[in-house]
């Protein structure tokens, strides 16, 4: 009686710690992402098996662009600051905030003109075959229209500019 | 009626004694009466076997306690396994956007 009670005990016990072992073998990958400076880039490196070397030349192209990228938010902010200004102070629409929306449309053309262009570079880094699959992954993320993709994540928590 | 009769003399003690020597019990006893009497008085003692206690034992047979330990660390192993890959694709997606968010400045529009 004793004997039966302290084997299912021990089986428990296994059961409880192979549970925890198991969780934290398969969990361990991506637990170092998260603890890792970058998270993003470590993620873009483990989800596109980049080696350490193309890594680096992506690390870099990266940093690269962020510079620019924080110009063109700077922009944004600017123009949609104004957009609202006008906005609030009319009632109809002037010739003026016209030409601000053609602005603000012209301002996003262009950004996302450079982002599409940082992704092509990207993915002329990776192997041919995860360069096509960045490519078609962010394709979906960048060219699609808000009322398609409606659950993303605000940027400016983590855009960072 | 020899109880009722009886009187306390001592006279009447000595023919109750004469009596009592002379009673003889003729009845046999029916096989296995022994075991039988000490079977009855241990159900009484020992408390009534329900269906839990019978479930219970049967857990606590070595082999079956082997096949439920067994049971258990396969179960506590697929538990962790499962409930890893779904943190591992929540931690994926949650990084994905991050990453859409720190090249696509109009993120927050999709």
């Amino acid at each position: 009686m004793k004997r039966g009670l302290l084997i299912i005990l021990i089986g428990l016990a296994l059961g409880v710690a192979g549970g925890f072992a198991a969780y934290f073998a398969r969990t361990a990958p991506q637990r170092a992402i998260l603890c890792s400076d970058e998270p993003e880039m470590a993620w873009l490196k483990n989800e596109f098996h980049l080696t350490d070397a193309q890594f680096t030349t992506v690390q870099k192209m990266h940093e690269h662009y962020l510079e620019h990228c924080a110009e063109y938010c700077r922009r944004i902010a600017a123009t949609n600051e104004l957009i609202r200004a006008r906005i609030s102070s009319t009632s109809e629409m002037t010739p003026e905030l016209q030409q601000l929306f053609a602005g603000a449309a012209e301002l996003r053309a262009e950004c996302q003109a450079h982002m599409l262009e940082h992704c092509l570079a990207v993915s002329r880094e990776m192997s041919p075959l995860q360069g096509k699959r960045y490519l078609a992954w962010v394709q979906d993320q960048i060219l699609v229209m808000p009322h398609e993709q409606p659950d993303s994540e605000s940027p400016h928590a983590a855009h960072g500019h | 009626m020899l109880l009722l009769n009886m009187d306390p003399s001592h006279k009447e003690d000595e023919k109750l004694q004469h009596l009592l020597q002379e009673w003889k019990v003729n009845e046999t006893v029916p096989p296995r009466f022994q075991e039988r009497v000490w079977q009855r008085v241990e159900d009484a003692e020992t408390p009534t076997r329900t269906s839990m206690s019978w479930f219970t034992a049967l857990f606590m047979r070595p082999a079956f306690a082997t096949v439920t330990a067994t049971v258990l660390l396969l179960g506590g192993l697929a538990i962790g396994y499962v409930r890893a890959n779904h943190d591992s694709a929540q931690w994926n997606e949650q990084l994905a956007h991050r990453y859409v968010a720190l090249v696509n400045p109009y993120a927050h529009e999709q």
